[in-house]
């Protein structure tokens, strides 16, 4: 009777430990997925390819631009939100052309597809010892503004590679505390005027 | 003596489990026979949860004019469907030219639509969680062909599953028709068609 009793609570152990087991299994996904390179604002966020630093972040209704010498608007049912970022590669040309924005309840915005030919908006290339500013754009509902986090790497969904994960937290305020969102954001170079 | 029982015990087993296994398929075969069960029937204004998108079809008509930014070939005319989509997943996806499929005669083969964005006219454009935009579907059509009194699509939808079978990742899999939408074609709505 008692040796039953104790197959029997081997059987029970031996079924909960197989189930935690297969449970626990890492997928396929998480073992191959990005290695996760945290850090905030203000810092350089040293990745294998390259070191990134969030200099600011605004807030615009509108976007204007110029495009083949005619003033082009993006206007949207949310927020722009503008990104500029200091790239630079660390021992070879490198691409940072993967950005998104995750907002405090995990949705994804990915970089806006809808300015095309709009100034700064090529890749942005990153050479060793060269740093240079990159401007990422999004479009986000405007609840997703606070706790937000920017997710910079070369390719989409890297894998066994690592992708930056920048915490923007010095967002702009107003005086009275409240979120500064421009009416018209001018994405055009600063023009010298002719002397 | 126990030899002989155990077999004939194995070929009692064996027989019952192969006559459950053709009982199975004939009953599978005779409910898969019958005709496909009906399919909503939806409207315009109606608001439509199909898989990530949620759709509300608005109004169609016919094209011969470069509409939203999407141009027509001389010799040409289009189907325009005009709908309200949303992204009802956690990315930003444009994962939509298959959620509306054309109707057409039999034999017709449909083409995949052209979708473009009808703020700041853009084909094909990114959307993002939880904030919908209004769009247009474009059908390329023959010049000669002669519209139909009413433009008929299915809607498509996906299904989740948060861990495919092959990487473990979520995703969207089986897509299948849950329901066919009929609008009347009227006229294009005011600042919808532009000369070139």
């Amino acid at each position: 009777m008692k040796r039953r009793l104790a197959t029997l609570l081997l059987l029970v152990a031996a079924a909960a430990v197989l189930f935690a087991m297969q449970r626990s299994t890492p997928r396929y996904d998480e073992l191959t997925g990005p290695l996760v390179v945290s850090g905030r604002m203000g810092q350089a966020v040293r990745t294998r390819l390259f070191d990134a630093n969030v200099e600011r972040v605004e807030f615009a209704r509108r976007l204007v631009y110029q495009r083949f010498d005619r003033e082009t608007e993006r206007t949207t049912s949310g927020l722009w939100a503008i990104v500029t970022v200091e790239l630079s590669a660390r021992s070879r040309s490198v691409n940072v052309g993967q950005a998104s924005w995750v907002g405090p309840r995990g949705f994804q915005y990915l970089q806006t597809d809808r300015l095309a030919l709009a100034p700064g908006q090529s890749p942005p290339a990153a050479e060793p010892g060269l740093p240079r500013r990159a401007r990422y754009i999004f479009e986000i509902r405007p609840d997703q503004v606070g706790g937000a986090v920017l997710r910079l790497s070369e390719r989409f969904a890297p894998r066994l590679d690592s992708e930056a994960r920048i915490k923007l937290d010095a967002l702009p305020r107003k005086p009275d505390g409240a979120l500064d969102i421009m009416d018209t954001f001018d994405m055009n170079p600063v023009r010298k005027e002719p002397s | 003596m126990r030899t002989a029982f155990g077999k004939i015990k194995t070929r009692l087993a064996a027989g019952i489990g192969s006559t459950v296994a053709v009982g199975a398929a004939a009953v599978y075969s005779v409910l898969g026979a019958g005709p496909p069960p009906p399919v909503a029937q939806y409207g315009a204004g109606s608001a439509i949860e199909a898989g990530r998108w949620r759709v509300t079809p608005q109004r169609a008509w016919v094209s011969h004019k470069r509409v939203y930014g999407v141009p027509i070939k001389p010799g040409q005319q289009a189907l325009v469907l005009e709908a309200d989509l949303s992204n009802r997943t956690r990315t930003s996806t444009g994962s939509y030219s298959n959620l509306l499929r054309l109707q057409l005669a039999p034999g017709a083969k449909p083409e995949d639509p052209i979708v473009a964005q009808v703020r700041d006219p853009q084909i094909g454009p990114l959307l993002h969680p939880g904030m919908p935009e209004r769009v247009v579907y474009v059908w390329m059509m023959p010049g000669s062909a002669a519209p139909p009194a009413s433009l008929a699509v299915d809607v498509v939808a996906e299904t989740y599953k948060p861990v495919d079978n092959l990487y473990g990742t979520p995703g969207w899999f089986n897509p299948a028709v849950i329901g066919r939408v009929t609008l009347p074609l009227g006229p294009p709505p005011a600042g919808a068609e532009q000369a070139s």
